[in-house]
């Protein structure tokens, strides 16, 4: 049970490693411009409305949400009303900073920290054989599998390329950075 | 495009964590703001029970109980045992204790025709309301609702409660033959409908 559990944290830790590393080459060779505007403004409004739409699911009914927080068997009942009721505002708040580009670091990093913990609680519920409702999008939402946790990933490079990006291009100024002011450009 | 003015400040990691603190405090905020202002607010505290009822019932909270109560739509129904019934218990309610729950049903399917039902037990353990819900669904009651806080969550905020067998559908059972006389049994105890 724990080997399993830390194998399967392993895989997800060299995924992860793997998928930044292919964001890292994505965004160095992507020249700048109209193409990667539009990139990665795509890859900050769909994790952005995914986790609105989620959101928007867990606040019309936080009881719902917290019966789904309680099932995996990881918080008490008090916290996991906590949760509920903290967590679904914290998503509008980081979606919408990611979003408009509005502190959207400290927005990508909420979210993404988010998409790990949904990640770990999904991965643990489907290890020790939970059979519940992943509660992602409030009511009646799918039951938990492998496949939400491949989607949860995908949502975790999306919000994580516009950081790539803005890496790289931090890594390009410092190289020329006898021209500080139009370096960006 | 506000993704492309980054270089003026390049974020080092206190900036980042600044960012993450501001978006993390004014989601805790604004998420707890909510919830006190909804109309019936989660509580923090409470038992797993409450989160964990097997029936499938939802739960409501003291605000939306009370709400019910004023309304008077719902009918209360107390399912901890008789004593506890006779010692106090919401006014109005009618008392099936889950253990007699064969014998009171056709007097109570008399009393409710049709009505919703809230089942409220002792607390902090939701187990006799929740099984009391389960049979009440068995039968096929859908109108049910589950008062998480029960009896004495709604003592403590000085809601009405009344003492007394007035309630009790056990002393009319054993008196009648059958469940087919509502309007005799309806008389002695008028609380119930309120």
């Amino acid at each position: 049970m724990a080997v399993k559990l830390l194998i399967f944290l392993a895989l997800t830790a060299i995924a992860i490693g793997i998928g930044w590393f292919w964001l890292g080459r994505i965004s160095r060779r992507m020249p700048p411009g109209g193409g990667r505007t539009v990139l990665i403004l795509t890859s900050r409004w769909i994790p952005a409305a995914v986790f609105l739409v989620a959101a928007y699911g867990k606040l019309r009914d936080p009881y719902a949400f917290a019966v789904s927080v309680y099932a995996y068997r990881l918080l008490p009942a008090s916290l996991a009303t906590v949760f509920a009721v903290l967590v679904p505002a914290i998503e509008v708040f980081a979606a919408l900073s990611f979003a408009t580009g509005l502190l959207w670091r400290g927005g990508a990093v909420v979210l993404g920290g988010l998409l790990l913990i949904f990640i770990a609680g999904l991965l643990q519920a489907i290890l020790r054989g939970i059979n519940i409702d992943c509660g992602c999008f409030g009511k009646g939402s799918s039951p938990v599998s492998f496949w939400l946790i491949a989607r949860n990933y995908g949502l975790l490079l999306l919000t994580l390329f516009p950081i790539a990006v803005e890496r790289s291009r931090r890594r390009l100024l410092r190289g020329a950075s006898s021209s500080p002011a139009g370096g960006g450009r | 495009m506000t993704a492309e003015k980054t270089p003026r400040h390049p974020p080092g990691l206190p900036r980042f964590l600044l960012e993450i603190l501001m978006i993390a405090l004014l989601g805790a905020g604004a998420g707890a703001l909510l919830n006190a202002l909804r109309p019936d607010p989660l509580p923090y505290v409470l038992p797993g029970s409450v989160l964990q009822i097997e029936s499938g019932v939802r739960a409501v909270f003291i605000r939306e109980a009370h709400r019910l109560f004023e309304a008077g739509d719902y009918i209360f129904v107390d399912a901890r045992e008789e004593e506890e019934f006779r010692a106090g218990h919401i006014e109005g309610a009618l008392s099936v204790p889950v253990a007699l729950f064969d014998a009171l049903y056709p007097e109570l399917q008399v009393w409710v025709a049709g009505q919703p039902l809230l089942i409220y037990g002792g607390s902090p353990s939701l187990l006799s309301a929740d099984e009391l819900a389960r049979r009440l669904r068995a039968k096929g009651e859908k109108k049910l609702l589950i008062f998480a806080a029960g009896f004495e969550g709604w003592r403590a905020r000085g809601y009405p409660v009344e003492t007394g067998g007035e309630g009790l559908l056990r002393e009319n059972a054993s008196g009648e033959s059958g469940s087919d006389a509502p309007s005799e049994i309806e008389e002695p105890s008028e609380g119930g409908e309120e």
